[in-house]
């Protein structure tokens, strides 16, 4: 699922009665922006930041990713290729290490170690 | 494609020796059997292993290119850095770093140590014949100036 619909999604879950012009004023997004958006049009950064501000308002809980996916959208913005792919392989590797402590399909807690 | 991460060097290092069975390479690698397990299942779906009635051994049908890949200038850095990260956060300070002001003269002693001590390494007996993989020693060595190491560090960035 892609972060847009991730977020959406969360969104629906958490005020599934909010009309879209309660949508356009919560998040400060436009009524008619809000519709196409539903309807699949790409998001802006500002937009999918309204969209988790407004459930982190509500799960009072950062949305998850969050400051992973605004960061990893900041590199693709200010990074070059060379350094992405940089990024890219660290991030491979950590994704690698992962999978062979824990096995595929195993998120582990914050708290809980790792060996 | 993806290097090895240095655990999964490990294992390899242990089956190089000769094929192994798992309880010989928990022996050798004193990695818990879940970890063995998962990196055994790993290494052996990117065939650089394969199971045999002597236990695991390494590929030998393996193409030389992928070979080559894991064994690249690139991918050994990043096993050296994985191996660096270890011992610089070890907290009983496994690894010294300093930076500190050294004199035409003291430069030449400090070369000399580090010649020194490379040619210890190099000259060490080999292991003995079952010595368990993991009894050997991880030593680091080197030295540069302060100036070049951080304008490395920029050259990679920029």
């Amino acid at each position: 699922m892609s972060l847009q619909n991730r977020v959406l999604s969360e969104y629906r879950q958490l005020y599934p009665q909010h009309t879209l012009r309660e949508t356009s004023l919560q998040t400060g997004i436009q009524l008619t922006r809000v519709f196409r958006l539903m309807n699949g049009a790409a998001m802006k950064l500002e937009e999918f930041e309204s969209f988790s501000n407004a459930i982190g308002l509500k799960s009072q809980a950062e949305f998850q990713g969050g400051a992973f996916q605004r960061c990893a959208l900041k590199a693709q913005q200010v990074l070059n290729e060379i350094e992405l792919n940089k990024l890219t392989e660290l991030i491979g590797r950590h994704i690698h290490w992962h999978i062979l402590i824990h096995g595929e399909n195993n998120k582990i807690v914050v708290d809980q170690n790792i060996a | 494609m993806q290097s090895l991460t240095s655990v999964e060097r490990l294992v390899i290092e242990s089956i190089s020796q000769g094929p192994k069975p798992l309880k010989a390479l928990m022996q050798d690698t004193r990695l818990e059997l879940r970890f063995l397990a998962n990196i055994l299942h790993a290494l052996t779906l990117r065939s650089f292993i394969v199971l045999t009635p002597d236990g695991y051994a390494l590929n030998k049908h393996l193409p030389p290119e992928e070979l080559a890949q894991i064994n690249n200038e690139k991918s050994r850095q990043s096993e050296a850095m994985e191996l660096l990260e270890s011992l610089c956060s070890s907290k009983d300070k496994k690894l010294g770093l300093r930076k500190a002001w050294v004199s035409e003269k003291d430069r030449k002693v400090l070369n000399a140590l580090i010649r020194n001590l490379e040619d210890f390494m190099q000259t060490l007996p080999a292991a003995p014949k079952n010595a368990p993989l993991h009894e050997y020693t991880v030593v680091v060595w080197g030295a540069d100036q302060y100036g070049p190491t951080v304008q490395r560090l920029i050259g990679g960035i920029a």
